[in-house]
């Protein structure tokens, strides 16, 4: 005891660095104050609810009872929790996402184990990025299939079937190379098959159309088509529905200051992602077009302004998913109305097609509660048109919708 | 609870280790103890009563043993009663499921298959309760008094749910004196940052490969390569890596962990392989099994059969599923031969002939331990070896592409030369310091990267 008392303490202390290794003193040093500035932050700092990043909620804590500890939904919920408000957060998963591309991975988001499995998000050439698309796992699409087939005979009016390939299936040049994706034309082929013999259905095949070759008609950032890809689509639609399109030239291309990040760069998040262009279609005598929403309320235009600010940019066009929205367009007196069944990408369209209809009704179907031949009936519906990504046909069931009337 | 978690590093582990430097002495062994108690609970809120009944029915047995040693017979009736509770109980949780199934398709009747969830690390914590008992009986260490001193030995966190086994005369004296000092802390930290790196980033990255060419099925030749060798990597890097972060925590706890891998992929005979592989399970066999039956003591053809026992139980250990038996019987096969004869010639051929033969032999150990279809596994098999598959396809090249480096790497991890060369620069001049302790921080940093993205990260334990 005595000893050890001569020797000063920064001596005691300089020995026992040395003992340790000063490399590995900063190690665990490192360790011990990372982990203690992480949870020190978590608990401290200001708690975010949304991220517009990701384009989600985040979570929040939820109330601590007996029946959630022995579950284990309490702990899942407060590991969420930790993910979700670690201090740091968006620059670690840009971290990650900037480490994988060093690493040579040219996908992202990816997850195989889970069932349905997720393919994630390609980074294409020039800044594209693309959803990886998988073989259908579920079976939802043929129930899809058929149900959009016998849809226009069961409600007794012409029907037009819209199938929309994804930005993958269209631009495959842009595509990493080897890159291996479903070939939706399997989906067409199968919508098409469905409807053989069925006079007042038809399917659109816009495969050519919206290919590469005809110009970039799909978003670098997100997974719908851009404002393009809808007028072709129009462009294209005139001869079936009967209308005679206007000329690009006639139309005033709104460009909107703020940068367009979609929902593919929120799963792949990196430093210098090139945003997107957003434009806004203008129209000669756009102000006869309103559109009414399901509660009563009517927009004197197509366009919700409030969105251009936010993240979510897309749902400027309609304000978003809606289960039934009318737009109506009061120089029009030919009694010509059309009901769309859609997902988002008609969102964009429809600005298009309003030009044509005195009213045209927008579905959603995810959304939609209400009795869809009823509506086709009461409101006297003309023609009809089901608008859906091939995507969406694949992962989301419409089928049980579409037949309400039978049950 | 995992290890490679955001909560376990910033929340559970901080908290824990601050408290455990700042209580007293004889309480530590306690807060180690209800912190293990939260650790298990936070995954297994139910089933900690079976670990916990576990433990007693063990502490129990150890006490009556401890006492009646003098009549032997009585003795050994505890000893009995503790392998056969712990192996009911494991046979149960484990393997009912299996058994029934099996009994329906072999006289294609239907009794209902059970559906128990396994608890977590059920295989782990009844073997180490199990050598408690014969421990004391066969007098290798005294009986445990203190109940909190024992179930720290049961329930220690670091090891609870992966491993290593730690056979309780190993940990007996740490359990009751051992001494945290500043060198073990920070090596133990060095150690759990290794152990983390390999987990989250080697291990979880070549996994999505694995994973996704077992999705896709029908592999070509070279995607079938490209996927077997993922998977190679992730069951080592994933394993080890955990037993890792274990064998650090317990040094940053004060406690000295037995090895439990030792570059298995660089052996030259399978009976390398499984000195240098999960050594504490070959150990615990070996030591309660392989032993007892008389070891190689007694003959060929009772060392062969020895032989053929062991290696089973190994693989039905893995999983409730008979791939993991075949797996299991298969290298037991293997090194029947090599004790038999080839073992003999193994040393003769050049070194990376025996090197390529015994790597080879165990990763195509992993297909049958991969893949819980015999039939898809044969079919692997056969890809990989061209039959029935085209050399490559895109996807193959894909996956070539884009996982290459992570797979160079991986390899290189699975070399002695990764270590050398980091242990070189740690000991090396002070620029060499500088840029290993900067390069371990940064490694840490993209590790928490990964798991703030949430992104992959499976978790294998849960057929063990």
């Amino acid at each position: 005891m005595e000893e050890k008392k001569k020797v000063p303490l920064i001596k005691r202390w300089k020995n026992l660095l040395r003992r340790c290794g000063g490399e590995r003193v900063f190690v665990a040093l490192f360790l011990v104050l990372a982990m203690a500035a992480g949870f020190l932050g978590t608990i401290l700092l200001p708690k975010q609810s949304f991220s517009e990043n990701e384009n989600r909620m985040l979570e929040t804590l939820d109330p601590v009872d007996g029946e959630a500890i022995i579950s284990g939904s309490m702990m899942d919920n407060v590991e969420s929790y930790m993910c979700d408000h670690f201090p740091l957060r968006s620059f670690f998963i840009t971290l990650n996402t900037e480490l994988n591309l060093a690493m040579g991975k040219k996908d992202s988001g990816g997850n195989y184990s889970n069932r349905p499995a997720e393919g994630g998000v390609y980074f294409g050439q020039n800044g594209h990025l693309y959803e990886v698309l998988l073989d259908d796992q579920t079976g939802v699409f043929a129930k899809n299939c058929q149900a959009l087939a016998d849809f226009g005979e069961k409600a007794g009016v012409p029907l037009t079937i819209v199938p929309v390939p994804s930005g993958a299936q269209e631009q495959k040049e842009y595509l990493p190379a080897f890159a291996v994706e479903h070939d939706q034309h399997e989906e067409l082929e199968a919508l098409q098959q469905a409807t053989e013999g069925k006079t007042d259905t038809q399917v659109i095949d816009l495969f050519d159309t919206l290919d590469l070759k005809n110009g970039d008609f799909y978003y670098k950032t997100d997974h719908h088509w851009n404002l393009m890809g809808a007028f072709t689509t129009y462009q294209a639609l005139g001869d079936v529905l009967g209308y005679t399109p206007l000329s690009k030239d006639s139309i005033q291309w709104e460009k909107v200051d703020q940068p367009f990040y979609g929902t593919l760069y929120s799963k792949a998040i990196t430093f210098n992602q090139q945003p997107d262009d957003f434009y806004l279609p203008h129209f000669e005598g756009e102000e006869a077009i309103t559109q009414t929403l399901i509660t009563g309320e009517v927009k004197d235009s197509l366009y919700w302004d409030e969105y251009l600010t936010q993240k979510d940019k897309y749902s400027t066009f309609l304000g978003g998913n809606h289960a039934c929205d009318v737009i109506r367009n009061s120089s029009i007196h030919d009694g010509s109305r059309l009901l769309i069944v859609k997902d988002s990408y008609a969102d964009c369209l429809v600005p298009f097609l309003a030009q044509h209809y005195e009213e045209i009704y927008v579905v959603d179907l995810r959304a939609y509660n209400g009795d869809l031949y009823q509506l086709i009936d009461e409101k006297g519906i003309t023609q009809l048109m089901a608008l859906y990504s091939i995507k969406q046909l694949c992962d989301t069931d419409i089928s049980a919708k579409l037949y309400k009337a039978d049950t | 609870m995992v290890f490679s978690s955001i909560f376990f590093l910033f929340v559970y582990l901080p908290v824990v280790l601050g408290l455990y430097y700042v209580v007293p002495r004889r309480f530590k062994n306690l807060l180690l103890f209800v912190c293990s108690l939260i650790f298990y609970a936070w995954g297994e809120p139910v089933y900690i009563l079976v670990m916990l009944f576990t433990a007693f029915i063990d502490y129990f047995n150890g006490a009556m043993v401890d006492r009646y040693r003098d009549r032997p017979a009585i003795a050994k009736a505890f000893v009995y009663e503790s392998v056969i509770v712990n192996l009911s109980l494991l046979g149960f949780f484990k393997y009912s499921g299996l058994l029934v199934s099996t009994f329906n398709s072999a006289t294609g009747l239907s009794v209902p298959v059970p559906e128990v969830t396994l608890p977590i690390g059920i295989s782990f914590y009844t073997f180490q309760s199990m050598s408690y008992t014969i421990d004391i009986y066969r007098n290798r260490a005294p009986r445990q008094h203190h109940i909190v001193d024992y179930g720290t030995y049961v329930s220690f966190f670091p090891y609870l749910v992966a491993g290593p086994i730690v056979r309780y005369e190993v940990l007996a004296l740490q359990v009751m004196n051992r001494q945290e000092t500043l060198e073990k802390f920070t090596q133990g930290a060095q150690r759990f940052l290794v152990g983390l790196f390999k987990k989250v980033i080697l291990a979880n990255n070549v996994a999505a490969l694995a994973d996704k060419v077992q999705f896709f099925g029908d592999p070509s030749t070279l995607s079938a390569w490209l996927g077997i060798l993922a998977f190679t990597f992730q069951i080592y890097f994933d394993f080890s890596g955990y037993s890792d972060m274990a064998i650090g925590l317990g040094k940053m706890f004060g406690f000295t962990l037995p090895e439990n891998f030792n570059l298995p992929y660089i052996s030259h005979s399978v009976r390398e392989f499984w000195t240098r592989w999960h050594m504490t399970l070959g150990g615990w066999f070996k030591e309660y099994v392989y032993f007892p039956l008389g070891g190689s003591r007694r003959g060929t053809l009772i060392t062969v059969r020895n032989m053929a026992i062991v290696w089973t139980l190994t693989g039905i250990w893995h999983g409730a599923s008979w791939n993991y038996a075949m797996w299991g019987a298969y290298f037991g096969v293997l090194i029947i031969c090599e004790k038999l004869f080839l073992g003999k010639w193994l040393e003769k051929w050049p070194r990376f002939l025996s090197w390529l033969y015994s790597f080879l032999a165990v990763v195509i150990g992993w297909v049958f331990f991969s893949y819980t279809d015999i039939a898809k596994a044969f079919s692997v098999l056969g890809a990989m070896f061209g039959v029935g598959a085209p050399l490559y396809d895109d996807m193959g090249l894909y996956n070539l592409l884009t996982f290459l480096p992570m797979l160079l790497l991986a390899a290189f991890c699975s070399t002695p030369y990764a270590g050398r060369i980091t242990e070189k620069m740690r000991q090396g001049p002070l620029v060499a310091k500088v840029v290993w302790s900067l390069g371990v921080a940064a490694l840490f940093v993209a590790c928490t990267a990964m798991l703030v993205d949430n992104s992959y990260n499976p978790f294998l334990y849960f057929q063990f």
